[in-house]
């Protein structure tokens, strides 16, 4: 089962949001969409849910040969922000109200998303208002639910916005552990350590155009070689990243990554103002390549 | 499957009725005390009463019911869409099974009976405090039919403007005002004014409730101007539904 977004444009008005955009997701995949504010991230969700019409190009569902255009039920969805529950009802009546304009009995919703509150330590909320969550909560109940209407894709605008660490590494966990049970999941985030750790490919998207897709790692490696870390002896990578130029990078207070060439480098190494331990040969982080590619990207005015 | 999305809507209705029920209470007794300080601030200019301006208080009282019906379900659509726009789960009804429109329909249906619901509960004490008669004829389902399908019509039409413009409290408190003077108009009826919007469905309303025989004609007509008036509704909210999804609208001001 494949979901295929083919050419997709949208124009409003003078914007052009959207410029032949084409995607792939399959079963058991996580395929990280970046870009900057404005990039068209959350234009192209929400033309794959039906919820905007293209002015030209098709979003396919491929299953067993035969192909159509997917129904908005057929897809769990995480929308950016806290607006996918109703705050001031119980979990389980959003869950029932949920599954029901889904056309799904009570007696399917119900075990489904208690088992998925108790995977995700919620089960004793179940008749919690939502608006008596943490944001974190919040964003796992909604999470549960779109598990249990039972979609064929999960689409997640933004899931780890807001959410602590610690919140953000057991969302981390759980995406993984839904990849592994073949679930296939569209994941739009700026969080781009978590998209690096999940994901198992990546589609940079600027101004309503792919820039770069493919494998995370692949796309990460063919970079390799024009890639370099500097390890400082003082915890001064911030700081200093403000003084240097595009292509650099912070991988941490004491860690700097350069996207670039050697001769480049070199140049930049002797007026360092902090010591140099250590530069070695590296792959980037997706982080490092984002701002590579749209490090003078600035958003669009709207999408 | 569709069952199960009617149901849902029940659900919700039954929901946020029992969690604002303080709210309901308020808006019910509001309308009581409209109506009875109207009946009683017309006594007081009338020192020989009501019956001296040739107006009788059943009938008035049932176009009274009328009027909350109508308006009661077209501002709970209009401001069940702006609330859930604001909210911002409007997308999330946009991918219930048959999309927004099918759901909306559903809603405006259970909205319909809550408003019909509502308009009894206000008629009871009405009835009891000002001392009317009323004498249900064994049709009376039959004659309340036209005026809820009607409501319901046009509870699309102002709901596919909420879909809109999304913010629309000041045009409906208009159309409120506009409405009342309207259908107490319709407490005298005439024959010329059979064709007027609800006149027919009102006017079916008072002879069922009132214990008068059904009028074949009146029916009719009190039927297919409600089926226009759905047919109207539905082909609004389609309309706007397909131009906020073109223009990226739904769900956003």
């Amino acid at each position: 089962m494949r979901l295929l977004v083919q050419n997709v444009h949208k124009r409003f008005g003078k914007l052009e949001a959207l410029k032949g955009v084409s995607l792939e997701l399959g079963a058991g995949e996580i395929l990280g969409l970046l870009g900057p504010n404005g990039a068209g991230k959350t234009t192209l969700i929400k033309v794959v849910l039906g919820l905007l019409l293209p002015d030209a190009g098709e979003v396919v569902l491929e299953e067993g040969g035969a192909r159509r255009r997917p129904q908005g039920h057929e897809f769990g969805v995480l929308l950016e922000g806290s607006r996918n529950l109703y705050v001031n009802l119980s979990l389980l009546v959003n869950a029932l109200y949920f599954g029901g304009i889904r056309g799904l009995p009570p007696r399917e919703v119900r075990p489904r998303f208690e088992a998925w509150l108790e995977r995700f330590g919620l089960r004793d909320r179940l008749h919690a208002p939502l608006a008596s969550l943490s944001r974190g909560m919040q964003q796992k109940a909604a999470l549960a639910l779109a598990l249990a209407l039972k979609p064929r894709f999960l689409l997640l605008d933004e899931p780890t916005l807001g959410l602590d660490p610690v919140s953000r590494r057991e969302f981390e966990g759980i995406l993984l552990e839904l990849k592994k049970e073949g679930w296939g999941i569209l994941l739009t985030s700026h969080d781009l350590e978590v998209v690096e750790r999940v994901s198992d490919r990546v589609a940079f998207l600027h101004r309503g155009e792919v820039r770069r897709q493919g494998p995370t790692r692949a796309l990460l490696r063919d970079w390799a070689g024009e890639g370099y870390r500097v390890r400082l002896a003082e915890p001064k990578a911030e700081a200093l990243l403000k003084a240097l130029g595009p292509g650099w990078s912070a991988e941490g207070p004491e860690v700097l990554f350069f996207l670039g060439p050697w001769e480049a480098l070199r140049e930049v190494l002797g007026t360092l103002p902090v010591e140099v331990l250590e530069v070695s040969r590296g792959t980037p982080s997706l982080e490092a390549l984002f701002l590579h590619l749209f490090g003078e990207a600035r958003p669009s005015p709207s999408a | 499957m569709l069952c199960w999305q009617l149901w849902s809507e029940f659900l919700l209705e039954w929901n946020l009725t029992r969690r604002y029920w303080f709210d309901t209470l308020a808006g019910l007794l509001a309308s009581v005390l409209f109506f009875y300080s109207m009946v009683l601030g017309l006594e007081n200019l009338t020192p020989e009463g009501l019956a001296s301006l040739g107006l009788d208080l059943g009938p008035l009282l049932l176009v009274f019911a009328a009027f909350n019906l109508v308006v009661g379900t077209f501002q709970s659509i209009a401001y069940s869409v702006q609330s859930e726009a604001a909210l911002g789960t409007l997308e999330h009804l946009g991918l219930a099974r048959g999309g927004l429109l099918r759901q909306l329909l559903l809603r405006a249906l259970v909205q319909g009976l809550a408003g019909i619901t509502f308009s009894l509960l206000t008629l009871l004490p009405l009835v009891l405090l000002l001392g009317v008669r009323l004498t249900p004829a064994s049709w009376w389902p039959l004659g309340l039919l036209p005026l809820y399908l009607a409501a319901l019509g046009f509870a699309l039409g102002m709901g596919a403007l909420a879909l809109h413009f999304k913010r629309v409290e000041g045009f409906f408190t208009i159309v409120q005002f506009l409405f009342l003077p309207y259908f107490f108009s319709l407490v005298r009826f005439a024959p010329w004014m059979t064709p007027l919007p609800f006149a027919p469905g009102t006017q079916l309303l008072k002879l069922a409730l009132t214990g008068e025989g059904a009028f074949p004609g009146l029916l009719l007509l009190a039927f297919v101007q409600a089926l226009l008036f759905l047919g109207a509704g539905l082909f609004a909210m389609a309309w706007v539904y397909a131009a906020v999804r073109r223009r990226g609208l739904l769900g956003r001001y």
